[in-house]
């Protein structure tokens, strides 16, 4: 039998393989185990604050389109081209024109001013609800020099950008600050609240002193403006005229008068906390003549052409379509509601 | 016998450093992961939610495969779920494992025809190209990440023309920093043991050197006499186990009880050498 070896030198032994075992078996368990699986789905950073819902980048294109559409429907004549950009009180007017062109030529005049391709400023809207709205300021396609405001909305997601109507900015009446388009501002009801009038009421209120003058403004809140001013002096001009040689309406009356279009309507906040609005005013100038009078016009003209005779015994209408712009200050300024924008487009003639 | 040992040691150190430098090289992790889905029947859009692009991290490529050219579009991440409330579409919205894409159809009972998907005026920034259409990661992310301004992570729409799947297949590839943790240790243990080892066998090696200068001078004759009268019956009987070249140990153990005298020595001088036989039987090595 052979000697045992001394104990020191077993457990030395031992030791030293137990320890040289336990390090490969570290090892191989480590290359064993698995990569580790991916992580869920990072959420990233949330918006500080609202940012528009449409970017100057997607509201450009939608302006340079509308500008084509119209400058390719007013050369062939066709509101079909006007599609689907243009449409509303924008494409009903337009349709108008063309057909009054039809029977006289001369009115395409009316055509040179429409709005330019690249917008001056744009208003954009930080709500991301539809129907979302926004407006621009956009120069003249034509000579006149002077920009136009553009409405734009858009209906739901699936539908484009369109416009309904567009308003020459008015001469000589102060401008109010808008907000950056890259900070946009808040859409506005015809309802809205914080105002010195709703935009609803100041819209009437205007309709109303375009149809009967100041007096109906008993707060004064109105304040003057090119279009009204022009729209009277006309009316005055047009009485004078008809009554020309007799006393004073004898012959015949006349009175315009404005109602407020339903369904078009766009408004944003300004910097100061009040609004921009746009809506269309549809009017009747309508001449009463009185019995036994007789209005009769030597020359034709584009409203004798329409209405189809040059003498009239009873009365003598003329519609129109305006679009409107207004600036309505907050509700604890001190400032009037301005008009800062119109266009009016002739619609139709008729008389007997 | 410690020298096998040892030497075994030695061997099994070397083995580790083996495995360690398999492990950098042979067996390897891969150094991309590349998340794969297939769309059967995707609808005419496909979404890929926002963050998915960054689950293995901020560079990488998307590549998508369709029927047809196929346009990249991102806008507000709300205004691609408004525009596609009516329409059956399919969201791509995470990632399960490395390999693959999880989905999810959304509006199963919803149109599956857009007209002109490309033209809305919802979209910020619309890439048509030829499929495959590729993105690249850390671009992308690099548009939303203006410093001062930090954009939410942004969903990405995929159309064709309207009516064919908006996507065919989508894989994402991701770049890997990855290495097997355990090489440096297989590194560092099988260097340890294996010097354990040589120093071992060195030790080994010099204590039994030592160990046979001790042993008395008689004990050579001893051996020749013990080997010579039992040679003939080893070889008679052992011969056919001896193997020609190898050493002598592997038949010793054999040997031993067999003819060698292990408990008598052969007379000696007592008052010169003292006996040392508890280590006789192992110092035959």
């Amino acid at each position: 039998m052979s000697p045992r070896p001394a104990p020191r030198a077993v457990l030395a032994r031992r030791s030293l393989f137990a320890g040289a075992g336990a390090l490969l078996t570290g090892t191989v368990l480590a290359a064993c185990s698995e990569v580790a699986p991916p992580p869920a789905v990072p959420t990233g950073p949330s918006l500080a604050s609202p940012t528009p819902a449409a970017s100057t980048e997607q509201l450009a294109p939608v302006v340079a389109e509308i500008s084509a559409a119209v400058t390719a429907a007013d050369a062939a004549k066709d509101a079909g081209l006007l599609a689907p950009r243009v449409v509303g009180s924008a494409v009903e007017f337009r349709t108008r024109t063309y057909e009054i062109i039809a029977s006289f030529a001369d009115w395409a005049e009316q055509l040179a001013s429409y709005p330019g391709e690249e917008p001056i400023v744009l208003l954009t809207s930080t709500a991301t609800e539809f129907p979302r709205t926004a407006m621009a300021l956009v120069p003249d396609a034509g000579p006149s020099g002077i920009p136009f405001f553009l409405a734009l909305q858009q209906a739901d997601a699936q539908s484009p950008y369109t416009t309904w109507g567009w308003a020459q900015q008015a001469v000589d009446v102060e401008m109010p600050k808008v907000p950056a388009d890259s900070v946009g501002s808040e859409p506005v009801a015809p309802d809205a609240e914080g105002l010195k009038l709703t935009p609803a009421e100041a819209l009437s209120l205007y309709a109303g002193v375009l149809s009967s003058g100041d007096g109906v403004d008993a707060e004064d809140v109105l304040a003057e403006n090119p279009f009204q001013t022009q729209a009277h002096e006309q009316i005055q001009a047009e009485r004078t005229d008809l009554n020309k040689d007799v006393e004073r309406d004898q012959a015949a009356t006349i009175h315009e008068k404005y109602t407020v279009k339903e369904g078009d309507f766009a408004g944003l906040r300004t910097d100061d906390g009040g609004a921009v609005v746009m809506a269309t005013l549809l009017s009747t100038r309508t001449v009463s003549v009185k019995e036994g009078a007789t209005i009769s016009y030597a020359e034709d003209n584009v409203f004798t052409t329409l209405a189809g005779r040059t003498e009239f015994t009873k009365s003598y209408v003329r519609e129109y379509g305006s679009v409107v712009a207004l600036y309505i200050p907050p509700a604890d300024s001190d400032q009037q509601i301005q008009p800062i924008g119109a266009s009016r487009v002739l619609l139709g003639a008729s008389g007997s | 016998m410690q020298k096998i040992l040892a030497a075994a040691l030695v061997v099994l150190g070397l083995a580790g450093l083996v495995l360690g430098r398999l492990g950098e090289t042979t067996w390897a992790p891969s150094t991309e992961h590349t998340a794969v889905v297939d769309l059967a029947d995707a609808g005419p859009a496909v979404v890929i939610d926002p963050g998915v692009l960054y689950v293995g991290g901020e560079e990488g490529t998307v590549e998508i495969t369709a029927a047809s050219d196929v346009s990249v579009i991102t806008a507000a991440n709300d205004d691609i779920a408004a525009y596609l409330a009516q329409t059956r579409y399919t969201r791509v919205t995470g990632v399960p494992s490395w390999e693959t894409l999880s989905t999810e159809v959304v509006n199963p009972e919803g149109g599956t025809t857009l007209s002109d998907p490309a033209g809305s005026d919802l979209w910020r920034q619309v890439e048509t190209s030829p499929s495959p259409a590729s993105i690249d990661i850390a671009a992308f992310r690099q548009e939303e990440a203006a410093p001062g301004s930090e954009q939410p992570y942004r969903a990405i729409l995929l159309v064709t023309d309207g009516t064919a799947p908006g996507a065919q297949s989508i894989s994402i590839t991701w770049p890997v920093e990855a290495s097997n943790a355990w090489v440096p240790y297989a590194y560092a243990g099988g260097a340890t043991v294996a010097v354990i080892g040589l120093i071992w066998f060195v030790l080994a090696f010099r204590s039994s050197g030592r160990r046979d200068e001790d042993l008395p001078p008689a004990r050579p004759e001893a051996a020749v006499a013990a080997a010579g009268p039992t040679a003939a019956p080893s070889t008679t009987t052992a011969a056919p186990t001896l193997v020609p070249g190898r050493d002598a140990p592997v038949s010793a153990p054999d040997a031993a009880p067999a003819g060698e005298p292990t408990d008598t020595l052969p007379p000696v001088p007592a008052s010169d050498e003292p006996h040392r036989p508890t280590h006789r039987g192992e110092e035959r090595s």
